[in-house]
């Protein structure tokens, strides 16, 4: 006889294997990997063990977040063939709580991009419309999620790749406190700005996976132990920036009605972050210049796609050459130039400067105000091929890049509907490990607010 | 060939004393089996990050204090981005702007070499161009060394001379070792040395184009290396040619160094500050707690040690190892300095060599090397039968004492002169002979008291006495 | 910057860029290095670069082993016994 939780997990097996087929959210399914897992927790509720706080529950993995055994790619023909040798913390402390791994997630390729159509194994599909693009750079992870494949899937966000998709999909995705969660096996991109966080239908189940995941790594030296407080208070403030609100019409008005709607004892005001408008520029020069030096080792010697060039110096060009695709190529040569001599001072240096002036103004409002609310994006979903600049696509992360230059936790959680019934994402972020106050608020809002 | 002034800085690497890497917790053990001291860390998988050695940064600020540095409260790792198959990662992790310690000096016998800085990286791996002696066609990775905690040690280029930086290395290495900071050993790769040479015809000349030497293995190589390299570049100055700034590989078998590439276009590492690693806060009580672990350094033991009446030679060879510097301290303490120094340089010196053990491993308490040298110098047992107790001793730890007793050595004088005098008696004829001049008729007599203290008495001694008696005896006539 | 500049950087990153593609990339890498020029306008005088942790992190020096180092090997593309086999590095 079938055991209960096996049952449950061939069931979204196939649910995936049938219906993502017009999505393509997943690159793999663990299908033996997952069956015998269930199998595992079937025989524990057989013998009466201890159950984990995540028993059974199917979850979602970014590819680019490694599993001892299992590929990962990151999205890239360059990491072809790889098979990790080590498991990422998050999937130990996932898997210590029995959630079972289904399998991963579509990306950009190396987490670069907002609309997850740099894939090297082809775009992932909104699930509201698979016309229009999830999002990105987890792309996968939010459509799985939104598709209803599985109720939870991780993902990272180094400039806005959790919030945005979340909000293009139409869920709730969370980054966390820069340091809340162990990076260790999350394949680097801004090593200063990546953090991993969950996506989920609702703020109750993204708690619940940042409980598992949070907490201090001794294999990662910027993780920090700390205890999220799950309470408000009294009167929780609320501030909205004037900078946020140069959007799209049906956005903003999205967010208007979320603000109109907010809880009781929550009050709004306006403030000023008034250094947004240099955030991407600062971003575009920290994270590929991190990335320029976190690619570097792809050299298809140890792993990974290799193509022997005339000697070995050729064979670097080629490996690399082929390997990457052209947005990849163009934030490393971003980066390398940033930090080549003679403009080291003028790109990178400057940048981290204006990073911490950008931070300063947080600072400053978060002594005002509990919470900073606003959109998520300045748009809803585009359509696939729709956004071909590279300028133009970097632009539409101004208001998710200013939570990870800061370090500080920010969501996106559902707030409306825009053209073609395309979701809305609300964003709200909170002081650097206020995560839980950030979840409590977020989960009365959630409450709070109804659409159409 | 008209005059020049040779500069001379040296770049050290030093391999800190630590069980496990700079940023992982693999094995620095030397001389595993290919790639079985490696993890993801160090082998750069991807999304691996580093956790640095606690031990490494002591280390550190450990060498600092002995190396006259400033500890700085403050300092960050850097990343230095290159491609090559031997770097994992493709970049170093390693001090750039803020290194952990600068600004010492080293002191030699004459003169002080000043050091710009001290600072933390890994080690590479090591690429292999043949198996035994067949070579492969390709080269091959081994990551074992990757990630093992280095200290550079950076000098001003304070050195004027192929001698001076032979002091200086050996200096250097000294203090490193007393400290317990690094084993400095080149041929198992715990030490490395790079040279920048450049010469001048005055002082009042800028600097040179420098030279960068690598690839010596031993400190003699160094001085052969520098020496070949002044005279090279005055020969070129001399000839009208030009110095290009260049690093050449010394060739020890030809005993030349070689042109290796030349620095047209440098090198960009493109560093920035490690964001994976948080920044080193060094306090006061770290500094002290190091500062406690330094035993008295090599100058100081000196000094002692010529008060204590002790031969440039002895005190040389003593000081060399802060660990062999103890023994002697400890066997000295209260015994004839002179004459434990003698024992420790010649027999326990000796025996080592020959089992090929480290101070470390022997067992023979230093006060029986006391005792023994009491022993001699007080003329109780001569040279000859410390030679023939000492391995004994050394092998089994035994007090001198108890092996005279067991072998029942007959030291006392006076007890082997009347058993000589026996001896001439049974011997008279042999006695004759001696006294005419016959050295070989000694054997006899000195082969009748060997047997009658079955074997117990020692030749020398013995024969001493002969000579003694002989003398007497032209004197009563 | 020109195309010399580009090819410049992509040597120094090892990517082959191909021949077609290198006008496009030139473009682009000016419209976003025009685009950073922005930042000039704020004051950053007394600004200390920014910093996210700021305490001391130390691992004990333990040796742990890694007991998976077959799954390191059995990643590479090319090798001889348990090394990583890379073409000839010339003997510079």
């Amino acid at each position: 006889m079938k055991g209960q939780i096996k049952e449950k997990i061939a069931g979204c097996i196939g649910k995936i294997k049938q219906a993502d087929i017009k999505i393509h959210s997943f690159l793999e399914i663990f299908e033996h990997r997952a069956i015998e897992k269930a199998e595992q927790l079937d025989e524990k509720v057989k013998n009466g063990d201890k159950q984990g706080r995540l028993f059974g529950l199917p979850v979602a993995i970014k590819d680019n977040i490694v599993i001892k055994g299992e590929r990962a790619t990151c999205g890239s023909k360059i990491l072809e063939g790889f098979i990790s040798p080590y498991d990422a913390e998050v999937v130990k402390r996932l898997e210590r709580e029995d959630a079972v791994i289904i399998g991963r997630t579509n990306m950009d390729e190396f987490a670069f991009g907002s609309s997850t159509e740099t894939s090297a194994w082809g775009v992932t599909r909104n699930p509201v419309n698979p016309e229009f693009v999830p999002g990105g750079s987890s792309g996968g992870s939010a459509a799985s999620v939104a598709a209803g494949f599985v109720p939870v899937a991780l993902g990272s966000d180094t400039g806005g790749s959790i919030r945005q998709p979340a909000s293009f999909c139409g869920v709730c995705g969370f980054k966390p406190s820069y340091g809340a969660v162990s990076r260790y096996g999350l394949v680097a991109f801004g090593s200063s700005l990546d953090q991993i966080g969950p996506f989920a239908g609702n703020v109750r189940d993204i708690k619940k996976i940042f409980e598992v995941i949070r907490g201090r790594d001794e294999k990662d030296e910027t993780s920090v132990e700390f205890e999220p407080v799950y309470a408000l208070k009294e009167k929780v403030v609320c501030g909205i920036p004037k900078e946020y609100l140069n959007c799209s019409e049906k956005v903003k008005s999205a967010v208007k009605k979320t603000i109109e709607q907010l809880p009781k004892n929550f009050e709004v005001v306006e403030i000023s972050l008034p250094h947004t408008e240099y955030a991407v520029g600062v971003y575009y020069i920290i994270a590929p210049s991190e990335a320029s030096s976190n690619l570097a080792r792809f050299d298809g010697i140890r792993y990974g796609r290799r193509i022997d060039g005339s000697d070995l110096i050729d064979g670097y060009f080629k490996t690399r050459g082929s390997g990457f695709g052209d947005e990849v190529k163009r934030r490393i040569m971003l980066g390398t130039f940033a930090l080549s001599s003679g403009y080291y001072d003028a790109y990178y240096l400057k940048a981290q400067k204006v990073r911490a002036v950008i931070k300063r103004d947080f600072d400053i409002a978060f002594k005002k105000v509990d919470l900073i609310i606003g959109p998520t994006s300045p748009v809803i979903a585009f359509k696939i091929g729709e956004i071909t600049d590279p300028l133009s696509m970097y632009l539409q992360d101004i208001f998710t890049i200013p939570a990870n230059l800061a370090g500080i936790p920010a969501i996106s959680i559902p707030c409306g509907r825009g053209e073609m019934g395309l979701p809305v994402g609300f964003q709200i972020m909170a002081a650097r490990f206020n995560d839980g106050f950030l979840l409590e608020a977020a989960e009365k809002i959630e409450e709070a607010i109804s659409y159409e | 060939m008209s005059d020049f002034i040779p500069t001379i800085g040296l770049e050290v690497h030093v391999q800190l004393k630590t069980k496990s890497k700079m940023f992982c917790s693999c094995s620095t053990d030397f001389g595993a089996a290919p790639n079985t001291n490696i993890c993801p860390v160090c082998t750069g998988q991807p999304g691996v990050l580093p956790a640095k050695n606690k031990r490494a940064i002591e280390l550190a600020v450990r060498a600092g204090l002995v190396l006259n540095c400033r500890i700085e409260k403050y300092s960050v790792f850097a990343r230095k981005n290159y491609f090559y198959p031997d770097l994992p990662k493709a970049y170093q992790i390693s001090q750039y702007e803020l290194p952990i310690t600068r600004d010492g000096f080293v002191k030699l016998s004459g003169k002080k070499i000043g050091i710009i800085r001290a600072h933390l990286e890994e080690d590479a791996g090591k690429l292999l161009h043949y198996i035994g002696s067949v070579p492969v066609d390709g080269s091959l990775v081994d990551l074992n060394r990757c990630g093992v905690p280095l200290l550079e040690i950076v000098s001003y280029p304070d050195i004027d001379s192929p001698e001076t930086a032979f002091e200086y290395l050996k200096t250097l290495r000294r203090l490193l070792r007393y400290a317990e900071i690094s084993d400095c050993d080149m041929e198992k790769g715990s030490l490395r040395c790079d040279c920048n040479v450049s010469v001048r015809r005055s002082v009042d000349e800028p600097l040179g184009v420098k030279t960068e030497i690598k690839n010596m293995n031993s400190f003699r190589e160094v001085r052969e290396a520098i020496a070949y390299e002044i005279e090279r570049q005055k020969k070129v100055l001399s000839d009208g040619g030009k110095i290009y700034q260049e690093t050449r590989l010394w060739n020890g078998r030809k005993g030349v160094t070689v042109e290796m590439r030349r620095k047209e276009e440098a090198a960009d590492y493109r560093y920035f500050p490690e964001p994976d690693l948080t920044p080193i806060f060094i306090d006061e009580k770290i500094i002290e707690e190091q500062r406690k672990l330094i035993p008295k350094l090599p100058a100081e033991r000196k000094e002692k040690l010529f008060e204590m009446g002790l031969s440039e030679y002895q005190v040389d060879v003593l000081v060399e190892e802060r660990k062999l510097c103890d023994y002697f301290i400890a066997a000295s303490e209260n015994s004839n300095p002179k004459e434990v120094a003698n024992l420790i340089i010649t027999n326990l010196l000796g025996e080592m060599n020959k089992k090929r053990l480290d101070i470390e491993e022997v067992k023979l308490n230093p006060l029986f090397v006391g005792e023994l040298a009491d022993l001699k110098a007080s003329g109780k047992i001569s040279a000859q039968v410390v030679k023939r107790i000492f391995p004994q001793m050394f092998e089994k730890n035994i007090p001198p004492s108890q092996l005279l007793k067991n072998l029942n050595i007959v030291s006392d004088e006076g007890k082997l002169e009347k058993l000589v005098w026996e001896g001439i008696s049974e011997n008279s004829s042999a006695w004759e002979d001696y006294k005419m001049g016959k050295e070989k008729a000694s054997g006899r007599i000195i082969g009748w008291v060997m047997k009658k203290t079955r074997g117990s008495s020692d030749p020398a001694t013995v024969k001493k006495i002969l000579e003694r008696l002989k003398d007497e005896k032209d004197f009563d006539n | 910057m020109d195309r010399d500049g580009i090819l410049r950087i992509a040597k120094l990153a090892r990517l082959e860029i191909e021949d077609g593609k290198i006008e496009k990339f030139t473009e682009e890498f000016n419209k976003i290095l025009s685009y950073f020029e922005k930042l000039g306008e704020v004051n950053t005088k007394d600004i200390s670069p920014f910093l996210l942790k700021n305490e001391n992190v130390l691992r004990e020096d333990e040796v742990i082993r890694f007991k998976d180092r077959d799954r390191i090997l059995g990643n590479a593309p090319d090798r001889q016994d348990d090394f990583f086999k890379v073409k000839k590095v010339i003997e510079e």
